[in-house]
């Protein structure tokens, strides 16, 4: 496994890393993982989980990109007057094009975090390459039961009260110390939420393309309290064996603690096993991807984009 | 201009550095190194390196932010950070920047303790600038407050449905990050001390933790807002502040070529 830094898009506007497996599958890299951003989160996601997945999923096979969306990190902001998330649509499918282009990728799976998971929700309807989408606390509908299983431990226990009242008080006190506007751009994540029966058309044209889908909740994710939510909430749309959900009732949504994050790598990695086997080495009795990846050739294509080590780096004032 | 990302160092530890070029007419004979802070306050700073970053370059400052290995993009397991290993990534970012950069002194920007790193290097390098905004002048203080912090985390009923147990974090994990068996105890070590009396350029900091004894050369900028550094409600929000960014920029340009 190696992670290469590149960027790519129009006017190579976008940064990211790409982890490349060391074998290569038989049948090439037809298949890449794209792990996307959420908010103000550079690429490399929260407590380094983009890191981590990425990795995880090159270690056994599959290539992953993670990548800045325009105006975070590395990437520069598209020029354009898109709403942010429109824009980081236009940008993840910048991302497949680049990795259609320089690995012949021709599918796709697209994950992300909160609003990353939005925004790889609406790649999936609009491009027929992702065949996955793995969801972390994205869109989702309380039911009547997620009001029981969220407020009666809450409204029973004292602690809660106690940190809600310390939440509302130290929120006052910040309200007032930025004035600068850098962050106004991300408040119409909120406004974009699609109703119930957008969202079940939405997954049963999905589920038609044959989109693998991974939902994973957590505890911490505001809007799911309970396993079973979300097949509940969307009952009307036949999902038959396309819907995995996960639910990790003790993680926060960021995931803080290492094992939590741990635990959630390997399910993403079990599941993309499960879903998306790479062609193995017949006779092979581990069942292992075929010959060693061909970095000479892949490095070719890529080095005109690629900043690698001293030696191919455009120097200012000769481009 | 783009922001030039490469990896440097070798297989296995190699670290994940980011070149931001001039992006104007003007090119100074200056460089400026920015360190980052260690843990969690790395992902709450990282919008703040790179505005700061491009603000310097903005003004003809050539800047290189770096990931130190096992945190960010970079390799490495962070079990295995110590100190040393801390400053050795610290020399090998400024080195690439002099190979980018060879006709320019290298200047050093921290934050955090990313600041009381980069001034055990300070000799190495023969700088004369540096920026230190919001600087960790104490590692003891860091670290107790560090653990009083992660404390909090994992008993917080506003981040978790229930309290999570010590047990279940790992030994020398801090709010969400690794630091491995030593390097905690090696930050409480440190302090940044006296400085140089010929250093000049900025420390950004509250007005009441300026640094006693800053060399004269070092302008005091006040900051206008506190980031929270001890808050667990405020873990992860990000550090958005124009003000401490140009005033920054602004004292390196008044004594830097």
């Amino acid at each position: 496994m190696s992670d290469m830094a590149l960027r790519f898009g129009r006017n190579d506007q976008l940064s990211g890393i790409l982890s490349t497996p060391a074998f290569l599958p038989g049948n090439g890299h037809k298949l890449a993982l794209v792990m996307i951003t959420a908010g103000l989160v550079h690429k490399a996601g929260p407590y380094r989980l983009h890191t981590d997945l990425c990795r995880a999923a090159a270690c056994i096979g599959y290539p992953a990109l993670r990548f800045d969306v325009g105006g975070i990190g590395e990437s520069n902001p598209r020029n354009s007057t898109a709403h942010a998330e429109e824009a980081a649509v236009a940008d993840t499918i910048e991302a497949l094009d680049a990795l259609q282009e320089e690995l012949g990728c021709r599918h796709f799976i697209l994950a992300g975090l909160c609003s990353g998971a939005e925004v790889a929700h609406r790649v999936a309807l609009q491009d027929d390459r992702v065949r996955g989408l793995v969801a972390l606390d994205g869109y989702i509908i309380r039911t009547f039961r997620f009001y029981l299983h969220h407020y009666l431990p809450r409204i029973l226990n004292w602690r809660k009260w106690r940190d809600w009242i310390r939440s509302h008080r130290d929120r006052r006190e910040d309200m007032s110390v930025d004035a600068s506007g850098e962050l106004d751009g991300l408040k119409f994540w909120e406004e974009l939420q699609p109703g119930r029966r957008t969202l079940v058309s939405q997954y049963q044209a999905l589920v038609e393309r044959d989109v693998q889908l991974l939902q994973v909740f957590s505890g911490g994710s505001g809007d799911c309290s309970y396993r079973q939510q979300f097949r509940r909430a969307f009952s009307d749309v036949d999902f038959g064996d396309r819907l995995d959900v996960e639910f990790y009732p003790h993680s926060d949504h960021m995931y803080i603690l290492r094992a939590d994050r741990q635990e959630l790598v390997r399910t993403i990695s079990n599941w993309l096993i499960e879903h998306f086997p790479l062609q193995q080495r017949a006779g092979d009795p581990l069942g292992r991807a075929v010959r060693p990846y061909p970095i000479a050739t892949t490095a070719a294509s890529l080095v005109r984009r690629i900043h690698q080590d001293a030696g191919t780096l455009a120097r200012r004032g000769t481009e | 201009m783009l922001i030039e990302s490469s990896y440097i160092g070798r297989p296995g530890r190699r670290i994940y550095c980011s070149y931001h070029p001039p992006t104007g007419r003007l090119v100074r004979s200056t460089s400026v190194l920015l360190c980052a802070p260690l843990g969690h306050e790395y992902f709450r700073t990282y919008r703040a390196c790179v505005k700061l970053a491009q603000s310097l370059g903005a003004i003809g400052f050539p800047a290189l932010r770096f990931d130190y290995r096992g945190t960010g993009d970079s390799e490495g397991d962070p079990a295995c950070l110590d100190i040393a290993a801390l400053l050795d990534d610290i020399r090998a970012a400024a080195n690439e920047l002099h190979r980018r950069e060879p006709e320019t002194a290298i200047a050093f920007a921290g934050m955090r303790t990313g600041a009381l790193l980069a001034c055990r290097v300070l000799k190495d390098f023969n700088c004369r600038h540096i920026l230190l905004w919001d600087p960790v002048l104490d590692g003891e203080t860091f670290v107790t407050s560090i653990n009083a912090l992660h404390s909090g985390v994992i008993k917080d009923l506003q981040r978790f449905p229930k309290e999570r147990a010590q047990a279940e974090t790992g030994r020398s994990e801090r709010v969400g990050v690794d630091f491995g068996p030593h390097l905690l105890r090696e930050l409480s070590e440190l302090r940044i001390g006296k400085l140089d009396s010929t250093l000049r350029g900025a420390i950004a900091c509250q007005a009441t933790e300026a640094p006693r004894n800053a060399p004269d050369g070092l302008e005091v900028i006040p900051l206008q807002r506190a980031y929270g550094w001890n808050n667990a409600r405020r873990i992860e929000e990000m550090i958005v502040d124009p003000a401490a960014t140009r005033s920054l920029t602004q004292a390196l340009a008044g004594v830097a070529a």
